[in-house]
């Protein structure tokens, strides 16, 4: 009986407050919209010790570089291991491990290494490790997951105990940048691999500022001070990476300050975070352009003037504004500003949203609109296949649905194809795939635009060989794009990538939506963070507590 | 009984046979390419044919079965596609906290359910009784991440007594997603109890021993719930299979690092070892426990013969 009326108790409460919640949610109004930085230093003098407690959907696979390569992996081990040669925070390359570099003909690049340096269980650093490790990615029976990035590098060669070359088959100007991602290229302890096998990836040991100390699966991972850096040693004891995979439950755990840290937040909180003051929102300009691709050989996209219609047919402006709600920036064109070969194309103005454009487009394509406000030809209806996904990037199925809208409103019929991420991404990859549309968002993490738009719109690329979705062929472009991948001439490449990204802008091949904002959430007493535009890319060696 | 025990359990055999090919079957059939998840969009053609080789995916299907059957009898589950360690492995890691959750939800639910559906029964179409309906069709009809969204937002953030999630706070832990998990199985329990109470109450021997002066108490507890328990048990059964397999969502509520989440990380990343191990892990304990389930019946039922 006592039981009983606890329980009616108990419910008659549960019931009260999700009364309660709703409505609260009704009455509860914007909150301003704080400054963002993408830095959260200042505060005086670094003190030494504390831990600070990361939370994140998601829980790591393997700590092992060369064989998980997202971003639950990627946060962590970003801490533990570290490549040649590093991007700093306006994607510009600057020692890490080597100290110098240069290429020693077209194909060798040669390194040299900081002296001194040992990985985290005294191993010494050196060629032989650095050989070790791209042997160890470019294996062909087991290569590792970022093979593709190294591109025709055939090896590396030891030349003495600080020095080494890293050969490529072919002339392959990106290596440098490619060589920046530790996912690719994180620098690991031959004995700790021998010794552990397999198992590497449940006790990496590297050379960074942090070690790995203890992994409780899916609930989280430890890191603790490497005392024998090489470089500033860090100020923090132990870093904790916390799983959280629900969004409110995450939001919460941080208002409560049992985590410090906020790994990608949840974006209807943000207005109510930035406005907190025990909270800093540190938010970087990112790498990633969502967009809407469009295939290029099937009908009818196939058509340049069906493409060009589109091209002013969606207000991306409105679906930036009232779908993605501002969380991220317009895209400004196929890759990110802060990309190297980046060039300010005017796609506002080229893809602007013009409705009597689009319709005049269709009509020189021969369409006319039919009795029931469907544009057609030859008496087929004008109709698209919209092949997409969902939770991939921020509000891709809204986004997709809006486009849907917005077509259908303007007499062209969409016909949408929803598909779970690894499905969609097969279907994609299949040969003769029968979309029009579909979505994707992608990110050239290495600062160059080689892995942007030689990876997108080179049609040496397209499935089943890679990944060019949109089957775009175009051989002035593959052209400019093979003299940019094989010139050691920056000046030259630069110039090879404008003309490209104009011809493609020209093409309509992308209608690109928004570039990423990268964005962490700290408790105010979280000093010395700053942002990166790369994703997975937090480093907690300036990171220090004043509490 | 041994006989009737050794005969169970090698029916066994033919059963975890079928689920690893069904299992098998389906997430060869589900569309989403193993190698090209795993490689993510930036491999080449040639990256991808060296995984699936590495994988063995590139052999026929039958083929992969029967080896997978083969290492399967002598314990190997394999190794998981994304992390390299063996699926024995993964599963040690997440299957432990799934079983501390179903065991702590058990109670719960026998807690709960039992005295409320008892009650229910005897006093009938009482006030209690009505409320205890109302209770349990809102339990049966409350999604848990919301339950669990609501008790962590009034009892670990307004009123901070338990943590948000997570198993580091010790038996504190084990109370919101414990009680969560079992919302569901209260109710079921509750009302099976009830009914199964109801008919027995009606029975001669019940009035026999009220006859006899019993108290009312003994004769509720000892003589009827003993008598009701049969239907109960094989609730409670059930719902320990659904504990084990289908907490996933209070494992994603509750940060829980339990078995559900690890499959259905799994499965989005085309893991298929894993699956097919975790599923065969999770059938043999769902097999496990009915069969448990069964041989209790005897003790509370002595008619039970076990041949």
């Amino acid at each position: 009986m006592q039981h009983g009326r606890i329980t009616t108790r108990f419910l008659a409460f549960v019931l009260a407050s999700a009364m309660l919640v709703v409505a609260g949610c009704g009455s509860k109004q914007a909150a301003p919209v704080g400054g963002n930085s993408n830095e959260a230093a200042g505060g005086g003098q670094p003190k030494k010790g504390g831990t600070i407690t990361v939370g994140r959907p998601t829980d790591a696979i393997s700590l092992d570089p060369q064989l998980a390569t997202t971003a639950p992996e990627v946060w962590v081990y970003n801490n533990i291991f570290e490549p040649l040669v590093n991007l700093d925070e306006k994607m510009q390359v600057q020692p890490g491990l080597a100290e110098k570099w240069e290429w020693v003909g077209d194909t060798t690049l040669r390194f040299h290494l900081k002296t001194g340096v040992k990985f985290q269980d005294g191993t010494p650093f050196n060629a032989e490790a650095v050989k070790f490790t791209i042997e160890r990615v470019i294996n062909p029976k087991k290569p590792a997951r970022g093979r593709s990035w190294l591109g025709p590098v055939t090896g590396a060669k030891v030349i003495d105990e600080n020095t080494v070359d890293i050969i490529t088959a072919t002339p392959f100007a990106p290596l440098l940048n490619n060589l920046t991602m530790v996912f690719v290229a994180g620098i690991v302890s031959p004995t700790a691999v021998q010794k552990y096998g397999d198992d590497f990836g449940r006790n990496p040991v590297g050379t960074g500022p942090f070690k790995f100390q203890e992994w409780k699966t899916n609930d989280s991972i430890t890191l603790a001070r490497n005392d024998d850096y090489w470089g500033s040693k860090p100020n923090l004891d132990k870093v904790i990476f916390k799983v959280i995979p629900e969004e409110g439950a995450r939001m919460i755990a941080f208002d409560r300050g049992d985590i410090d840290f906020l790994l990608q937040p949840a974006p209807s909180e943000m207005n109510r975070l930035k406005s907190d003051k025990q909270t800093n929102v540190v938010s970087t300009p990112g790498l990633r352009i969502l967009y809407i691709g469009l295939n290029m050989q099937q009908a009818p996209t196939n058509d340049k003037l069906v493409r060009q219609a589109l091209s002013h047919a969606i207000d991306m402006k409105a679906i930036n504004e009232f779908v993605v709600e501002g969380q991220m920036l317009p895209a400004k064109g196929i890759v990110a500003p802060a990309i190297f070969g980046y060039k300010d194309v005017g796609l506002e103005a080229k893809y602007n949203f013009d409705v009597s454009k689009a319709a005049e487009l269709l009509k020189q394509a021969g369409y006319t609109k039919g009795s029931d406000g469907i544009w057609q030809k030859g008496g087929k209806p004008l109709e698209l296949s919209f092949w997409f996904s969902q939770g991939r990037d921020l509000k891709d199925k809204e986004i997709a649905e809006a486009v849907q809208d917005q077509l259908t409103k303007l007499g062209i019929k969409v016909k949408p194809y929803f598909r779970e991420w690894a499905a969609h991404l097969t279907a994609l990859a299949k040969e003769d795939p029968t979309f029009n549309l579909y979505t994707m968002g992608w990110v050239t993490m290495t600062g160059d635009s080689d892995f942007g738009i030689y990876s997108q719109f080179h049609s040496a690329n397209a499935p089943p060989a890679g990944t060019q979705y949109n089957r775009y062929k175009n051989a002035e472009v593959d052209r400019l794009l093979d003299e940019a991948r094989t010139s050691l001439d920056q000046a030259k490449r630069k110039a090879a990538y404008e003309t490209a990204q104009e011809l493609i802008v020209d093409d309509v091949v992308w209608l690109p939506v928004y570039q990423t904002q990268e964005i962490a959430v700290l408790k105010n007493y979280v000093k010395g963070y700053v942002g990166h535009p790369a994703e997975y890319y937090v480093r907690f060696n300036g990171v220090w507590l004043n509490k | 009984m041994g006989r009737y025990l050794i005969k169970r359990l090698l029916w066994l055999v033919p059963v975890l046979l079928g689920i690893t090919f069904v299992i098998h079957t389906v997430m060869s059939l589900v569309p989403g390419d193993p190698a090209l998840i795993l490689l993510g969009d930036t491999a080449t053609r040639e990256q991808r044919q060296a995984l699936r080789t590495e994988l063995g995916l590139d052999r026929p299907f039958m083929q992969r079965y029967v080896t997978y059957v083969e290492r399967v009898v002598t314990g190997d589950l394999g190794k998981s596609y994304r992390s390299r360690r063996p699926v024995t492995t993964e599963i040690a890691d997440s299957i432990l906290p799934t079983i501390k959750l179903g065991a702590i939800s058990l109670l719960f639910t026998m807690l709960m359910g039992i005295p409320a559906g008892v009650l229910s029964a005897v006093k009938r179409n009482s006030w209690f009784d009505h409320t205890a309906t109302l209770l349990s069709l809102l339990g049966l009809s409350m999604p848990v991440f919301w339950t669990g969204l609501l008790l962590i937002y009034y009892l670990a953030y307004k009123l901070p007594i338990f943590p948000v999630g997570g198993m580091d706070n010790g038996l504190m832990s084990y109370i919101l997603p414990g009680f969560t998990l079992a919302l569901n199985s209260v109710a079921m329990v509750s009302r099976m109890t009830r009914s199964s109470m109801l008919d027995v109450l009606q029975e001669d021997f019940v009035r026999t021993a009220r006859a006899k002066g019993v108290p009312d108490r003994t004769v509720i507890f000892r003589h009827a719930l003993k008598a009701a328990f049969v239907p109960i048990l094989t609730v409670l059964g059930l719902q320990v299979g659904l504990m084990l397999g289908g907490a996933v969502l209070t494992e994603t509520v509750f940060s829980w690092p339990g078995i559900g989440r690890a499959m259905v990380g799994a499965i989005m990343s085309r893991d298929l070892l894993m699956v097919q191990g975790s599923v065969l892990v999770l059938a043999t304990c769902f097999v496990v426990v009915n069969l448990a389930t069964d041989l209790c019946y005897g003790f509370f039922d002595p008619r039970i013969r076990y041949e």
